[in-house]
């Protein structure tokens, strides 16, 4: 049995955290997620706590789906991945709703999209349905951070040129805001950065970036 | 021993035992962390009271005893109003722990609604108000807190909540400092005219300036919630109106 024996650490399994940063990037090259991406990404600690929340269920989805692999039925097989990712994600907004009742107010709606997310069924139903536990994990690992990055950094645009602040504070200072009646004053925030739009082209102009330094991302015609 | 994992007598089993399984975690876990999520609920409340009123301060952040306390002290008395704005006197009905957003929605009829008014001693030891109110936002209810001052006419405070707004947008009733203050006592906003007629608060545009005491300014790119928020702003006051005149110190 040498598969068994194999690292968990081997070139192999460390592929399939890195993978999805860049080359096999769920946001950017799989297209995946994008509604969330949307919809959270106006303040960045909206960002970032649904980063967290979407890892923490997609490790552990992928982890159970992985360990009863061999027992699940193939014909309900979606049914019951949606029965798992359902269970956790109350599990989550529970939890949330417990002991960290602001962060969680804040979610609401998020965390029950969670269930929606397609680079979670996307995950369960590629990878963690056909291999062991200890490489899903990995696999869930590199997703969820493939994920937040974009998340996180479509969030830091939106939110500092939204609305001038980082992290909920004011950068801009108040002093370059045009104020009308005293006619001082040169900036105004880009109203439309709070708007989804905004969040598509953004995402948009990542995967611009991306695919002029990744140039095995272009393709053929 | 070889199981057919697609026999159909396999897949029933499969289901019942996993449905099983997952049904009494969460059961386990709803049981488990309710006392939590309730106490969770309570401490808002009381915060969403004291901060409308003033006695908290909006940055401040307390434990829940501390709130508790502080909530206790402040003597703060309730009741519940019928649309007639006369108070019910039931020993099952509690001002604290009717909910006002379930309430809004109970009844599409106004008239068969309850309304909760809380009753605090002020620095100047006269009784002011705060008034509980709820209204449709976009994506779901929202709801307020608004503090009337001793005239049962000048409002001097409001503390407003939502259940799912889009935050940047309709979530800054909540969020936007500018959108709170524009209840302070100095911007001199009030529910009755000169005349003592009932005229509420509206979100209209240019509404927010000093010569309008009816009028609050909404928020750019979120016209429905604005528009919720103005409604429920316009209508919530005047149920109260005979209540908080007629109140005895």
């Amino acid at each position: 049995m040498s598969e068994a024996k194999e690292s968990l650490f081997s070139k192999k399994n460390i592929k399939l955290i890195k993978d999805p940063l860049n080359d096999d990037n769920p946001v950017s090259v799989q297209v995946l997620g994008i509604c969330s991406a949307l919809a959270i990404t106006v303040q960045l600690k909206n960002a970032i706590v649904m980063s967290i929340s979407v890892a923490f269920v997609l490790i552990l989805s992928n982890l159970i789906v992985s360990l009863m692999r061999n027992a699940i039925p193939d014909k309900i097989r979606i049914i019951v991945q949606l029965v798992i990712v359902a269970a956790l994600v109350i599990t989550v907004d529970q939890v949330l709703k417990a002991f960290l009742y602001d962060v969680s107010k804040q979610l609401s709606v998020f965390v029950g999209l969670i269930i929606t997310n397609c680079i979670i069924m996307g995950r369960l139903e590629a990878f963690a349905l056909g291999n062991k536990p200890g490489p899903a994990v990995m696999d869930a690992v590199g997703n969820a951070a493939g994920y937040g990055w974009i998340l996180i950094v479509v969030a830091l645009v939106r939110e500092f040129f939204g609305s001038g602040k980082f992290f909920g504070m004011k950068l801009i200072p108040e002093s370059w805001y045009i104020n009308m009646s005293e006619g001082t004053g040169f900036y105004a925030d880009n109203g439309l950065m709070i708007l989804p739009p905004m969040a598509l082209i953004t995402v948009g102009i990542i995967i611009w970036v991306q695919r002029m330094k990744n140039t095995k991302l272009i393709e053929e015609n | 021993m070889a199981v057919n994992k697609n026999s159909t007598s396999y897949i029933y089993t499969f289901t019942v035992i996993l449905v099983g399984v997952v049904a009494a975690i969460l059961a386990g876990l709803s049981v488990g962390l309710k006392d939590l999520q309730t106490e969770n609920v309570m401490d808002e409340k009381r915060k969403f009271i004291l901060k409308a009123a003033g006695i908290m301060g909006r940055d401040e952040s307390l434990t829940k005893e501390e709130v508790k306390s502080k909530y206790e002290s402040a003597k703060i008395a309730d009741a519940v109003l019928s649309f007639s704005g006369s108070p019910i006197s039931e020993e099952s009905i509690s001002a604290f722990n009717l909910d006002i957003v379930k309430e809004y929605k109970s009844s599409p009829n106004k008239e068969e609604r309850k309304y909760p008014i809380f009753v605090l001693k002020g620095a100047d030891d006269k009784n002011k108000f705060v008034i509980p109110m709820a209204g449709k936002g976009l994506w779901g209810p929202v709801w307020a807190y608004v503090a009337v001052d001793s005239d049962a006419n000048s409002v001097f405070g409001a503390v407003f909540d939502h259940k799912s707004e889009t935050p940047g947008l309709g979530a800054e009733i909540k969020d936007g400092e500018y959108f709170w203050r524009q209840f302070d006592l100095e911007k001199g906003k009030k529910i009755s005219d000169a005349s003592g007629e009932y005229q509420g608060i509206s979100a209209i545009k240019g509404g927010g300036t000093k010569d309008n005491p009816h009028g609050i300014d909404g928020i750019a790119g979120a016209t429905i919630t604005s528009v919720g928020v103005g409604e429920m702003l316009k209508s919530s006051f005047e149920v109260y109106l005979d209540y908080m005149k007629d109140f005895k110190n």
